[in-house]
């Protein structure tokens, strides 16, 4: 049987290749017992969604003085 | 602010920084990642006009910074150079923190519900938590992670270009995925509602 540890790693491969038939059965069936392995599934779709319109934050690291920027900006 | 204005500023910023970074999180030596930022730069410079405004000026550079480095990684490839990412050894205990024993999750795994990604995608402070959460994974999870889903190259080529095998590309991107969902569900879900 398969644990939830196993499924998530069959969600996770299923989004790379295709599952085998077996793979596929013992997966749906773990999904349908268990709540927090489907939430894992849309998860990580919407991850890859996410991660797809990731981009680096424009703002200086949160941990430089607020006046940082400025100073530079008065450099040659 | 016109946009050669708003490409200069960027680059007073730490923005760059954070774009040689992510090169060379790809791209080894650090000059060539420099390279490449350096080229992305100017052809941004060059295409300022084509920049419509739709998104911000720093989601479009990086979106020519994501050209530069995917071209780069493949002519490195037909030159016999590999990508250096390092295969998954034995298990990875980290993953005790989510599974118990018999591999299912801690009764303290909580999954909740997140908004849609586009909410999110629109929520600056989620956002920063998710560049954080990533950029922080172990390295190799988070090359194969940012391969995969910010670079959109597929499975299998990134088991090429790395030399890796198909099996070790999907176990690095099964724990990365386990623990970036669980870093965004802390940082965001949990801190954010303390405070709402």
């Amino acid at each position: 049987m398969l644990n939830c540890h196993g499924a998530t790693a069959k969600l996770s491969k299923q989004k790379e290749t295709a599952l085998t038939k077996s793979e596929r059965w013992s997966l749906l069936l773990h999904k349908a017992m268990c709540s927090k392995c489907r939430r894992f599934g849309q998860q990580i779709d919407q991850l890859s969604d996410l991660a797809r319109a990731f981009s680096p934050s424009e703002e200086p690291s949160k941990a430089q003085p607020p006046h940082a920027e400025k100073k530079q900006n008065k450099l040659p | 602010m016109k946009p050669s204005d708003e490409l200069s500023s960027i680059l007073t910023t730490s923005f760059r920084a954070k774009l040689v970074s992510f090169a060379k999180l790809h791209l080894e030596q650090s000059d060539l990642a420099e390279d490449v930022v350096q080229e992305a730069l100017l052809i941004a410079f060059r295409d300022q006009d084509a920049f419509k405004g739709q998104s911000g000026i720093g989601t479009w550079v990086f979106g020519i910074l994501k050209n530069k480095i995917r071209e780069a990684i493949r002519e490195r490839y037909q030159q016999g150079i590999r990508l250096s990412i390092h295969a998954p050894e034995g298990e990875d205990e980290q993953l005790l923190h989510f599974f118990g024993r018999f591999g299912h999750w801690h009764s303290d795994q909580e999954l909740k519900v997140w908004d849609s990604p586009e909410q999110l995608r629109e929520n600056e402070e989620f956002m920063q938590i998710l560049e954080l959460c990533m950029l922080n994974l172990p390295k190799a999870q988070c090359q194969v992670f940012t391969l995969r889903e910010v670079l959109e190259f597929e499975s299998q080529e990134i088991a090429n270009v790395a030399e890796l095998s198909a099996q070790n590309v999907y176990v690095l991107l099964h724990r990365a995925r386990l623990k970036l969902r669980s870093c965004l569900q802390k940082n965001w879900l949990e801190d954010g509602c303390e405070s709402c």
